[in-house]
């Protein structure tokens, strides 16, 4: 694990270290500030903070004193054909000022449309338009915060036809763009694969390591559905072995990267998720230490 | 090929409609599914995480009517009440009043006001900070200003007046496991505040409720007891004051500067 917090973190200060943090979860609030195991993050979606006060931010706020926080936006609808909500917009800037996130990241989706938001991230046709459109809304993003962000692969259940243009190609050409980072979810890359039936090693190997900013790594679940067996990334469990092993092909390729444990339904006592963390940490550094020898 | 704003047009009907497979979208490639089997997962996500959130801020309505009678009320409220921001944060602030309207639910004509009370309770929860004036600098404002005071209530006080005894209903379903509920009528009287890190639901009286309503409306401390009295209460006014104040029902005043 990374070195311990011995005296108090100074918010906004410096990068993230490249070791492992985990989501923060109301049940753990109390646990993490009584006990403050070492994590080099905490990362939130910035939706459930976006009322006025009470304890989220007041637990928010003393967590912000000891750990680095990456804000992980799930409703800003990027992906979306219309203009983005402005109001919404206001409130992730209010939020970023007050907590001065360390990292600041968003999907790779839409989620609204028409002034309707449906709380999910939906799938894009990747076409010029979506790119364009996607290309567009992260540079507003980036100059509404003022911050550089991480856009993350999403996992899908469907695919559009008229897609003419390669995830991973999508992916890259954003950053190009837009002057974004990629948060790669490797978990979403492992789920789609196998829904659609492509080669994740070769998804993976299309990403040119100085774009990746952060790494996500969550469980998923395998249901039967109309007689097939498809993946659903639900984050309710513990990360698979199959997308360990991505993981540290993909670490050894591009070098360790802050690294995310995502858990977000089924939530297991904090030990669960720190030794989820551990492990993240003993493979970015165990590539460390091959690389001393080979050195 | 659809124009993404056209494709977010149908998908967006599709998710919203009550039955899966109705308008479906042309041109899916599913895993080897029917497309509107994949549809549907999403429909499914987008729809159970709505029911999640009202749950999640209703808890004590869902176990007076049981977890299925929920999620049906819960899916009618969704078809006609879509969520109109990117954060789930005061999701359901009408159904409460859906409730009120909804036949099937008319047996309990308490439910609504239950709803309105957890509603009003997570409001509370997420309501702006301040910090509440303790008894003694109140004392000192009273002694400059006398009458003329005005007082204005912590910025989570919720006023909530009901023809039902919601308060013993909610209390007893707050936990799985509810305990044995007496419906009572009358007319109740309650005050949801978070002063601190904590949500209060407090009773108060009819006298003591219209200070608070005209102290929120306004009007300086001596009006506002004037207001309350011939009111039920009235006579027990200034102790249930001091309870209020102590409390932490208040967190700023200011001099009457109306003539």
């Amino acid at each position: 694990m990374a070195p311990s917090h011995e005296t108090s973190f100074s918010r906004g200060m410096g990068p993230v270290p490249a070791t492992a943090g985990i989501g923060l979860k109301a049940p753990h609030y109390r646990a993490l500030l009584e006990t403050r195991p070492s994590l080099s993050f905490l990362e939130v979606h910035p939706e459930n903070y976006m009322g006025d006060g009470g304890p989220p931010h007041r637990y928010l706020d003393a967590l912000a004193d000891h750990y680095p926080l990456s804000f992980h936006g799930v409703g800003l609808s990027l992906g979306g054909a219309g203009p983005l909500d402005r109001d919404h917009l206001a409130r992730w800037q209010s939020l970023v000022d007050h907590y001065a996130p360390a990292m600041v990241s968003e999907h790779v989706a839409w989620s609204a449309h028409a002034g309707i938001a449906h709380h999910d991230l939906l799938p894009l046709p990747y076409t010029e338009e979506s790119l364009a459109v996607l290309a567009g809304h992260v540079a507003q993003m980036q100059d509404a915060l003022g911050r550089q962000v991480l856009m993350e692969n999403p996992s899908s259940y469907l695919r559009f036809a008229w897609s003419a243009i390669p995830e991973h190609d999508f992916m890259v050409e954003l950053a190009l763009r837009s002057g974004c980072l990629l948060l790669l979810d490797i978990n979403n890359v492992h789920v789609s694969a196998r829904n659609h039936g492509f080669d994740p090693r070769v998804w993976l190997a299309a990403i040119p390591a100085g774009l990746v900013g952060e790494i996500h790594l969550a469980g998923h679940a395998e249901i039967e559905f109309a007689g097939r067996e498809i993946l659903i990334d639900d984050h309710g469990s513990r990360v698979r072995e199959e997308v360990w092993m991505l993981y540290r092909e993909t670490v050894r390729r591009i070098g360790p990267r802050p690294t995310l444990i995502e858990w977000d339904s089924n939530v297991p006592d904090l030990p669960v998720l720190l030794a989820e963390a551990n492990r993240a940490d003993t493979i970015m550094h165990a590539r460390e230490r091959s690389h001393a020898l080979a050195g | 090929m659809l124009s993404l704003a056209k494709l977010q047009d149908r998908f967006s009907a599709c998710l919203r409609a009550s039955a899966s497979g109705q308008d479906a979208l042309e041109d899916l490639v599913a895993p080897g599914i029917p497309p509107a089997a994949s549809l549907a997962i999403y429909r499914n996500n987008v729809r159970s995480r709505f029911a999640d959130a009202l749950t999640d801020v209703f808890p004590a309505t869902r176990r007076i009517v049981g977890d299925a009678f929920f999620r049906f009320a819960a899916g009618c409220f969704i078809e006609g009440h879509p969520s109109r921001a990117g954060t789930l944060i005061g999701f359901g602030r009408e159904f409460p009043g859906f409730l009120r309207a909804f036949e099937p639910a008319a047996s309990l004509p308490y439910l609504p006001d239950v709803a309105a009370l957890e509603f009003l309770h997570r409001d509370a929860f997420h309501a702006a900070e301040a910090v509440p004036l303790d008894a003694g600098a109140l004392h000192a404002l009273a002694e400059r200003h006398g009458d003329a005071l005005g007082l204005k209530l912590h910025p989570s006080a919720r006023l909530f007046s009901t023809g039902f005894g919601v308060l013993d209903i909610w209390e007893a379903n707050r936990h799985d496991d509810p305990a044995p509920m007496m419906v009572a009528d009358g007319v109740e009287r309650l005050l949801i505040i978070r002063p601190h890190a904590d949500v209060s639901v407090r009773r108060v009286t009819e006298a003591g409720f219209a200070v608070l309503v005209a102290l929120d409306d306004g009007l300086p401390l001596g009006q506002a007891i004037n207001v309350a009295a011939n009111l039920s209460g009235a006579a027990s006014l200034p102790a249930e004051l001091a309870t209020l104040i102590a409390g932490g029902t208040f967190s700023h005043a200011h001099p009457e500067t109306r003539t």
